[in-house]
């Protein structure tokens, strides 16, 4: 009786733990989000240049790589966090300031904004009611964004739009992917850093938005 | 990694905006370095997708594509 006790206890403090990780991901991802949307607003009032989004995504993703894994445990991550949101935000609103001078811009915006956000919110959905296991597609992703990575890095010098598109393809699947991926790891408790499970999750909805501008910028006869 | 496709598209080729080109790619081949061991560590000792797996992911992934299919006509109309 004592150890069926013990275990009942062990696996509730796991739950709460799980749900304490997932609500300050979430709060953190809210904050960060707006964070992002405040300095693309400014970016985009600035009227910079479309340069800055390379500059900003450079800056990003190594801090991304080298800073944030180290200051992920303490409260200096939230800090990095920020930073790195606030980056990217900034140099989107360089790319933003290209589409508002299309014709149909703002509309092609409008769309990329409502798909990210009705993918995001559905799957997030999905994977916590289905409660199922999606730790499985791990190999399948990481192999898939070496993959479009290296496809990437061909496509910088090569600039062909028939591999941009498709590269776009992959990136909006491989994010819904990772979405599942780690929603799933959060809710049954796999993951308890809160701080690289928001920045995995705001990449893959910036990445998906971005993606979807570009699929919706080519395919729209922009 | 996201969208400096839009970039490359978008913009010809000055001297610095090759020197970011460059420093893009670099910090991708960086990336490359940092996904290879995340990909071993799943391949070798993450779970074997069981019966039924596949299917409840791919059904919200098709729902993805729908969705991005609608996105598409709604930009065209």
């Amino acid at each position: 009786m004592a150890n069926t006790d013990y275990t009942l206890m062990r696996g509730a403090q796991a739950a709460i733990s799980a749900n304490k990780v997932l609500k300050n991901t979430y709060m953190l991802l809210a904050a960060t989000l707006a964070f992002s949307a405040v300095t693309a607003m400014l970016s985009m009032a600035l009227q910079m240049p479309p340069m800055i989004y390379i500059g900003a995504l450079i800056i990003s993703m190594v801090l991304g790589i080298f800073v944030l894994p180290k200051t992920a445990n303490s409260a200096s991550g939230i800090g990095v966090i920020f930073g790195i949101t606030g980056l990217l935000g900034f140099g989107l609103g360089a790319i933003l300031n290209i589409y508002m001078a299309l014709p149909n811009g703002p509309e092609t915006i409008a769309l990329a904004f409502g798909g990210t956000a009705l993918i995001f919110l559905a799957l997030s959905g999905y994977a916590l009611t289905s409660k199922r296991d999606f730790s499985f597609m791990g190999g399948f992703i990481f192999a898939g964004m070496m993959v479009v990575t290296i496809a990437v890095i061909a496509n910088i010098f090569l600039a062909m739009p028939a591999l941009s598109l498709a590269i776009s393809s992959a990136i909006i699947l491989l994010m819904s992917g990772m979405i599942l991926f780690d929603t799933s790891r959060i809710a049954r408790g796999e993951e308890d850093n809160y701080i690289m499970a928001t920045y995995s999750i705001y990449l893959s909805i910036f990445n998906i938005f971005i993606s979807l501008l570009q699929i919706l910028g080519i395919m729209g006869d922009d | 990694m996201p969208g400096f496709l839009l970039f490359a598209t978008l913009t010809g080729d000055t001297a610095m905006e090759l020197f970011l080109k460059i420093a893009m790619a670099a910090v991708l081949v960086l990336l490359l370095f940092r996904l290879w061991p995340a990909y071993k560590h799943w391949q070798e000792s993450g779970r074997k997708a069981e019966k039924g797996d596949w299917l409840a992911a791919l059904l919200p992934l098709g729902g993805v594509v729908l969705v991005v299919i609608l996105l598409i006509v709604a930009a065209r109309a």
